[in-house]
């Protein structure tokens, strides 16, 4: 396959190279990185401490067991609030209602029963916050350079598309690669020490949850890629992307409330389709990372547009 | 237009607003190949804008420029063919000035091995061989404009634009900037923007003088202060009136101002086709004759008198 016009491929490897080892030099992208980490690992710390916290106790008053019983119960406990959070919003229509009950209580098993039940609520987390630090890592794509015209030095010499895409790539290579890095943690921890579930379904489920943050990522990516491009100031382009990406979820999760169709502004980013990509049936997940893959692209060209017309 | 006779840069009707400010206002002119241009005019006269137009930063919103042949919002094309010494622009300020300078090189095309090899050259040339391995926060102002330089000349550019390279640096500085420019001069045609009037006379050969988004005039350096060069002398001692009489009456010499006598400046009209060195000669001629020892002798700023009288300002730049 080759190359758009004007995006010469060499070029675009070597700026994903410099750019990437730029960012963590700069700080921003070390910055994500600890955030990244941190956030990762308190979301599994509040899954699976209150397992291994229950276990001791219990085994300190002669009940057996150990981590698997009080993982069932409190995967038993969780079930309702598992569903909840599942369901699609209700609908007039029994039959439709019924249809999509069946297809939820199905959903429920598949992550609570026939997966990991503590690697699914960690990745559910992960899911819905890694958007929101995203952000953290994505938001200097251009901008500083923009307002240090520290990017006129590669104007001259490479296409502006190449510039954009070559960064673009690299901040989507640093997000996968801190929530590889997050998710093998995870996934050792309850393989090594909590040892409730199979090795291989720990494996399995961590491996389809890093292909499932990473078509989540990159539509964040790119919506930040576009900010970017537009400001030349990296704090503003910052708290565009903090505004416009938390903005989206909490005016849909709140402005339903007041008006019923405010919760497809969701739909605006990814938010309303992104917890599909866990969900079971290989049809499914696969539409929805083709819708993220098309959120990318609309994104991606909207920002290399803005980059290309711009006064830099 | 074959590629010999083609200007280097051709501007035809450039108009650049910001908001309601006009930048530029149809200004046209030529680079002719291999010349040394210096784009004059004040502070907000629009050479910074013109540069950044002609290196595709921003695009005019109206007329045509043309960098070495293609229109100038495509002139990363030429990769490598044309660089800049942007004004204000940074390094990074974390990653190793020889990085930065081999991974620009590495864009032009050039594989790593030669493009490091280049660099450090280059870096030595400027005096910054030390701080090779240092990232640009360590960098002095002046050290700064040294680096810009030189990733400007790295490898071979046929066309180089050097924006205010001297400005906000001593005069100490300032001369080893120019010095620099010099030493690293090569058959490229060269642009270089300024308010400095004599850095301008002193390094080049063509001039456009830009006021308030005009262009105001533009051609050789010679031909525009041939009706007004100046001479530049201290003498052995003062000059009375009857010898400051004879030397009047020397062909092409039209006036003398006596700046602080012995210091004399000698305006000089070569419009007619006079030679420089010849009336210079008859100059000196006239006052060994006259039993007067030429102290000190040196061309004036007559690029500055041109200046004032296009832009009718009565300072500086």
């Amino acid at each position: 396959m080759s190359a758009p016009a004007g995006i010469d491929p060499r070029q675009v490897s070597l700026i994903t190279a410099h750019s990437l080892r730029h960012s963590m030099r700069s700080g921003s992208g070390l910055v994500f990185v600890l955030l990244a980490l941190f956030f990762g690992l308190i979301a599994a710390q509040a899954v699976i401490s209150p397992v291994e916290a229950l276990a001791t106790q219990g085994a300190n008053f002669g009940i057996t067991g150990g981590n698997a019983e009080v993982e069932k119960q409190i995967v038993a406990l969780a079930r309702p609030v598992v569903t909840w959070a599942l369901s699609p919003p209700e609908s007039d229509d029994p039959d439709a209602q019924r249809r999509a009950d069946v297809r939820t209580e199905r959903w429920v098993n598949f992550v609570l029963d026939d997966r990991p039940a503590l690697l699914s609520a960690i990745l559910f987390i992960m899911v819905f916050g890694m958007p929101l630090l995203l952000g953290f890592g994505a938001f200097n794509q251009t901008a500083g350079d923009i307002g240090s015209k520290g990017l006129r030095y590669h104007l001259l010499r490479a296409d502006r598309s190449t510039i954009f895409y070559g960064r673009l790539i690299a901040t989507t290579i640093l997000t996968v690669a801190v929530q590889a890095l997050v998710i093998l943690t995870i996934a050792l921890y309850l393989g090594l020490k909590v040892q409730i579930y199979d090795g291989m379904a720990i494996a399995t489920w961590s491996l389809q949850g890093l292909v499932a943050l990473c078509f989540l990522s990159v539509p964040y990516v790119a919506v930040c890629a576009w900010i970017s491009a537009g400001n030349d100031s990296p704090m503003v382009s910052l708290v565009l992307c903090k505004l416009i990406i938390g903005g989206v979820v909490l005016l849909a999760m709140i402005g339903q409330f007041f008006w019923e169709p405010l919760r497809y502004v969701n739909y605006l980013l990814p938010w309303g389709v992104q917890n599909y990509l866990l969900a079971p049936g290989f049809t499914t997940v696969a539409l929805t990372a083709a819708a993220c893959v098309g959120y990318t692209a609309v994104f991606a060209w909207l920002g290399a547009r803005k980059f290309q017309t711009r006064d830099l | 237009m074959n590629d010999s006779t083609r200007p280097a840069i051709s501007i035809a009707n450039i108009s650049k607003t910001f908001g309601r400010f006009k930048a530029l206002e149809n200004v046209s002119f030529d680079v002719p190949q291999h010349s040394i241009y210096g784009l004059l005019g004040p502070n907000g006269a629009g050479k910074t804008t013109l540069f950044s137009i002609a290196a595709g930063f921003l695009k005019a919103d109206s007329g045509q420029m043309d960098v070495l042949g293609i229109p100038a919002p495509q002139v990363s094309q030429h990769r490598g063919r044309v660089s800049i010494l942007p004004q204000d622009a940074e390094f990074q300020r974390n990653t190793p000035i020889m990085e930065q300078l081999v991974f620009l090189r590495m864009l032009e095309g050039q594989d790593r091995a030669t493009a490091e090899g280049e660099v450090e050259q280059t870096l030595d040339l400027v005096g910054l061989g030390d701080y090779k391995r240092r990232g640009a926060r360590v960098l002095s102002h002046g050290m700064a404009k040294r680096l810009g330089i030189a990733q400007a000349f790295l490898g071979s550019p046929e066309l180089i634009l050097l924006d205010e390279p001297t400005a906000g640096l001593d005069p100490a500085n300032a001369k080893q900037i120019r010095d620099l420019i010099r030493s690293l001069l090569t058959r490229a045609t060269i642009v270089v923007s300024s308010h400095n009037l004599a850095e301008i006379q002193d390094i080049c050969d063509h001039v456009a003088i830009l006021d308030h988004g005009k262009l105001v005039t533009a051609g050789p350096v010679a031909a525009l202060t041939s009706a007004g060069r100046e001479l530049d002398v201290r003498l052995s001692r003062a000059l009375d009136e009857a010898e400051l009489g004879r030397l009047r009456a020397l062909p092409a010499v039209v006036a003398i101002q006596a700046k602080a006598p012995p210091d004399y400046v000698l305006r000089l009209d070569l419009s007619g086709g006079a030679d420089w060195d010849a009336v210079v000669g008859r100059v000196l001629a006239m006052l060994l004759e006259l039993g007067v020892v030429p102290r000190r002798l040196s061309e004036g700023q007559s690029l500055e008198r041109h200046f004032l009288e296009v832009t009718g300002k009565t300072g500086r730049a």
